[in-house]
């Protein structure tokens, strides 16, 4: 690798030939990694699913390889200390590690014990620990949280509290494993607002995994686009993001998916469904989730619903399969009420995707898993053979039916689940999250199937958070604050002449690009031919 | 109370705990009592609480009773002048009845000792007492981290089970008991691996903020043992030694 | 969606070295698993007979943890869950403080059992016997400690073979299903009577059941400790194949580990205490040295 110019610093972090493998895995997570990034810089990392972004960001501070064990090849250097070669202890007084699920980072019984977790391991001195812990807090907007307990906290909430305790530790390199895929959009917001701030007051380099392009465009000063554990670039986000090569499947023109969908055609097997809401409310303890909400869906409709996180989307799904019963008002399916259905009509009519697969994954096959519903249902083995069968294909894992659904990836795990909600062949499907943790093809994926159950005649309505995909498939737009439904009409009317309500609603909520920049003197000497892989 | 060195604490409950397997005459078993109830009160429990922590307890009181009154040895039955129904002669003896209402008072004297070691003071300051006390630190923090898990398990468990239903799956509504048996796994299965999933998750965030580091640690709290609990410590020692010699003297 | 297989280059495997994470089981894993024993009573509790009247899985979870994790760690497990149980629900707390050493018993003695020591574990029920008979009402109902116990030291035996068969074959996948079922049942089955035996003492002490009882529990004893046995085995097995999917090295994978040969500590070994202020020294430094 050529040497840098001489005006740039030296690198922050540096990957020399870099090249991964997991224990017990016979393919390369990473493989054969070269770059540099430099003091003060903002880094995107973006890629599909599996292509290695979370083993890049574990593999800055040193948890690859010490803590996951494996093979490696090659180095990687953080300001100058190489990670084979110090403890992960060590290499935490420099680099920080935020991870996507606030609840995997809480350890401590008070939000001060929390932050000052780290400096506590590090031993260093109390007083020294409170002063920085105190700084900590007060930097990331949590001052005077110090006796709350961090499991009470929101999400947003527990993501600021995990980067203060790594901020306690005064790094000097902030890593993000998609450390806002599990926020709503105004959560994202603000939380990459605050991480643009304590970068340039505490001049960190910056290091973001994320599948959110509008984030990248925003913040990122360059953009390390990884495939298969390969760097296919590394460039600025305008030269990365339009490029038109075909190497990228981050964007795929719509329609165009890697597994055939099924073409199915009106099915004259499903019994349609409308949903039919009437002035519900629902309480809990304290609070009103959900007050005097009215729509109707029909049959064939693809209906999408956005809101902030608390404003009342899940409860309104809880009251339509009748997990939750409403104070006031009623649901009905396919005309008779939801309270009044014993739980095999129930299901018949409606079906749940929940947002997170592995809270419903307990077969040791794919085919088992799916099975499942038809089983409790009575129905007869043919039956439910068939059922099974038709599922799978419509999802597309008819090949993978004997695996043990544990062993899949996370987008394969979702569509287990899907599919195990549509062996049921309920009339409406309530989709909840259904794109959330997903690459972009991934999220295709998901949406087209969507489409072609609503062509055979089903109900769908999604929860989503991604408004950009929803607008692409869903024909009707619900948008839903503080429990009341705010608009509902056809997408494209609505995001065009209710761009204030969408604003209230905090689900335009969009990164921007921040006004003062740390500036990183860099050019075109950079930018490395001998670092993009053949 | 509360601004006593948690180790004080344990040592005192500790104690007590003790005194309920040793005790055996009444007299000392209600002073004990006596004794527990003011340290109920001074670290600010109140009556509700104590009533909501015996309630639980009634059905034990009802079998340790009449367990007692049936086989203790005794000569003299247990007669009881109902207004309406005249004499009535139970075949307790009031013997039994006494010596088990002594244990059930036995019982209360230890119901109270969880409570009273936890009131007002926060997890951490026992964890770091119990660490100070020789616990490696290791095991200290898997408490925290575990209490800090159990409200996402909560909500884990409603998740999941509310999944599970909405698939047909009733059993634990109206299943028999085989029945529930076997749908057990779609409940438990789906919670113990996201759990474990999270797990492994928690361990790279440990391990990212140097957690194992093999450096000594430290605390940003500090545990003072000062003349007060000192004081108390030697006043609960006394105390114990003289129920005791009581209990054995009498 | 199956990510492309990375080809591999002349000689890449060569020069790679290999690390080992450390053995052991991460406290965080040890700590959701007490969580989930101490959130067990939320799940749906089945009825059942005998002395409990109905019970939770909890109990299943208690000689899990010993399977998963070992003695050390399934005892430390157990420990934290149980008290932790008992800090949410006192009234369960039936010993007072040390209610529980019960838990942790049971797992200590399971993970005795799996890991090749059973003789501790029937120690363990030995102690059992003689506490037993040390007390008088004990001495009168000997034919519960006859029953319940021995049939406790027959799994205890039982199951040490077992395992010791699993552990010999534990490098074959996939791993024999009857085989590990019967082990679960026969370990856990011997962690119940092991913390049994203490508990029963306690027990004894404190509530001072009469004899007539205990004759009466010699039965619903054993046959409501091979129910709690079966659900272990019921919700355990499922688990014990499916964790190391999920890359959670514990039970039969952690066996792997402890064959003769199999390397143990990560390649650069436990580094001496260092203090706050040899860091500082070191990061002023750093910028000329690449090692610490």
């Amino acid at each position: 690798m050529q040497a840098l110019p001489e005006h740039l610093p030296p690198p922050a972090v540096e990957f020399h030939r870099l090249s991964y493998r997991y224990p017990g895995s016979s393919r390369w997570a990473l493989h054969d990694l070269s770059l540099r990034i430099l003091p003060g810089e903002f880094v995107a990392v973006i890629g599909p699913n599996g292509a290695g972004k979370s083993s890049l960001c574990k593999s800055l501070n040193g948890i690859i390889p010490h803590f996951e064990g494996g093979a490696l090849k090659g180095s990687v250097r953080v300001h100058n200390r190489d990670t084979r070669q110090h403890e992960v202890a060590d290499l935490a007084r420099h680099v920080g590690l935020v991870l996507e699920d606030p609840d995997a980072q809480l350890f401590a019984g008070t939000v001060l014990d929390e932050a000052a977790f780290g400096g506590e391991n590090l031993g260093m001195e109390p007083q020294m620990i409170r002063s920085s812990v105190a700084r900590a807090l007060r930097a990331v907007g949590l001052r005077g949280f110090d006796e709350r307990v961090p499991s009470t906290l929101s999400g947003g909430q527990k993501q600021r509290l995990a980067i203060a305790s790594l901020l306690a530790m005064t790094p000097s390199v902030l890593v993000f494993d998609e450390a806002t895929s599990q926020l709503d959009a105004e959560g994202a917001q603000h939380l990459m607002e605050l991480v643009c701030r304590l970068k340039l007051r505490y001049k960190l380099t910056v290091v973001v995994a994320t599948h959110d392009m509008a984030l990248v465009r925003a913040y990122a000063d360059r953009v390390i686009a990884l495939e298969a554990g390969r760097l296919v670039a590394f460039d600025t986000p305008e030269r990365v993001l339009s490029a038109p090569a075909p190497r990228f499947s981050l964007h795929r023109a719509p329609g165009e998916g890697t597994r055939p969908t099924l073409d199915i055609a009106a099915d004259p097997l499903i019994d349609r469904c409308g949903v039919d809401i009437r002035s519900v409310r629902c309480e809990y303890p304290g609070t009103v989730a959900v007050d005097d909400v009215s729509a109707t869906f029909s049959p064939g409709e693809f209906a999408g619903i956005v809101g902030r996180n608390g404003s009342g989307k899940t409860t309104l799904f809880k009251a339509i399969v009748g997990l939750l019963r409403p104070v006031a008002g009623e649901v009905r399916l396919a005309g008779r009420p939801v309270q009044s259905l014993d739980s095999t009509d129930l299901v018949r009519r409606a079906g749940y995707v929940q947002q997170n697969p592995d809270h419903q994954l307990f077969a040791d096959t794919v085919w088992k898993e799916v099975a499942f519903g038809p089983v409790n249902l009575g129905l007869d083995r043919d039956e439910v053979e068939d059922r099974v069968r038709r599922s799978l294909d419509t999802v597309g894992l008819r090949d993978q039916a004997n695996e043990h659904p544990l062993a899949l990836g996370r987008s394969d795990r979702s569509l287990v689940a899907l599919a195990s909600v549509l062996a049921l062949e309920s009339g409406v499907i309530l989709l909840d999250e259904p794109t959330r943790g997903h690459d972009m093809a991934g999220s295709r994926r998901v949406m087209e199937i969507a489409c072609s159950l609503r062509d055979a005649g089903r109900t769908i309505i999604a929860i989503g958070h991604d408004l950009g995909l929803l607008c692409e498939y869903a024909s009707r737009l619900v948008v839903m604050d503080s429990g009341r439904i705010v608009a509902d009409g056809p997408t494209g009317e609505i995001i065009e002449s209710r761009t204030e309500v969408l604003e209230a609603a905090g689900v335009l909520a969009t990164h921007r690009a921040p006004s003062e920049r740390m500036a990183v003197p860099f050019s075109d000497d950079m930018y490395d031919e001998e670092q993009i892989c053949g | 109370m509360d601004r006593l060195d948690p180790r004080v604490r344990v040592a005192v409950v500790i104690l007590m705990s003790i005194l309920c397997f040793l005790l055996r005459h009444p007299a000392t078993i209600v002073a004990a009592l006596v004794v527990a109830l003011v340290l109920w009160r001074a670290v600010g429990l109140g009556w509700e609480e104590l009533v909501a922590g015996i309630r639980p307890l009634r059905v034990v009181f009802v079998l340790v009773i009449a367990a007692q009154g049936f086989f203790f040895p005794g000569d003299t039955p247990v007669r009881l002048d109902l207004p309406l129904l005249g004499a009535l002669t139970l075949p307790l003896t009031v013997q039994g009845v006494s010596f088990g209402l002594m244990l059930c008072l036995r019982v209360l004297v230890l119901a109270t000792t969880v409570p009273i070691l936890t009131s007002q003071t926060s997890i951490d300051r026992i964890v770091l007492a119990l660490t100070r006390l020789g616990l490696p630190y290791r095991a200290a923090y898997t408490v925290t981290t575990a209490l800090n898990q159990i409200p996402v398990l909560r909500s884990d468990i409603a998740t999941i089970s509310a999944a599970q239903r909405l698939r047909g799956s009733t059993a634990f509504d109206r299943g028999r008991f085989l029945q529930k048996l076997r749908a057990y796994p779609a409940l438990v299965v789906p919670l113990v691996m996201t759990s474990m999933r999270r797990a492994t998750l928690m361990g790279v965030a440990m391990q990212s903020r140097a957690f194992g580091s093999g450096a000594a640690r430290t605390s940003i709290h500090a545990l003072s043992f000062r003349r007060l609990d000192a004081m108390v410590l030697a006043a609960s020692l006394v105390l114990f030694g003289v129920l005791v010699t009581v209990d054995r003297v009498i | 969606m199956r990510v492309n297989e990375a080809r591999d280059g002349p000689g890449l495997d060569d020069e790679a070295v290999t690390f080992y994470a450390g053995s052991g089981t991460h406290p965080a894993v040890i700590a959701v698993w007490a969580a989930i024993i101490a959130t067990g009573h939320l799940l749906p509790t089945i009825p059942m007979l005998g002395i409990s009247g109905t019970f939770t899985v909890s109990v299943a979870f208690v000689p899990l943890a010993g399977i998963l994790f070992g003695p050390v760690g399934g005892a430390v497990c157990a420990a934290v869950g149980s008290f932790i149980a008992q800090l949410i629900a006192p009234h369960t707390a039936w010993l007072g403080l040390a209610t529980f050493l019960i838990a942790t018993i049971n797992a200590l003695a399971v993970g005795l059992i799996t890991r090749g020591r059973w003789y501790v574990s029937a120690a363990i029920i030995g102690l059992g016997y003689a506490l037993w008979f040390a007390t008088p009402i004990g001495a009168e109902a000997a034919v519960f400690p006859l029953v319940f116990y021995t049939a406790g030291i027959v799994a205890t035996v039982g199951g040490a073979f077992v395992w010791r068969l699993l552990a010999i074959r534990s490098h074959e996948a996939p791993v024999s299903l009857p085989l590990t079922a019967i082990g679960v049942f026969f370990a856990s089955y011997a962690g119940f009577v092991s913390a049994a035996g203490i508990a029963n003492f306690a027990g004894i002490l404190l509530y001072e059941w009469p004899a007539t009882m205990w004759r009466g529990l010699a039965v619903v004893s054993p046959i409501e400790r091979a129910i709690f046995s079966l659900a272990a085995t019921l919700i355990g097995v499922p688990l014990i194949i499916g964790l190391p999917k999920i890359g959670v090295r514990v039970g039969l994978a952690a066996l792997t580990a402890l064959r003769p040969g199999a390397p143990r500590r990560s390649r650069h070994a436990r580094r001496p205490r260092r203090t706050w202020h040899a860091h500082e020294r070191d990061a002023r430094e750093a910028p000329t040295r690449d090692r610490s």
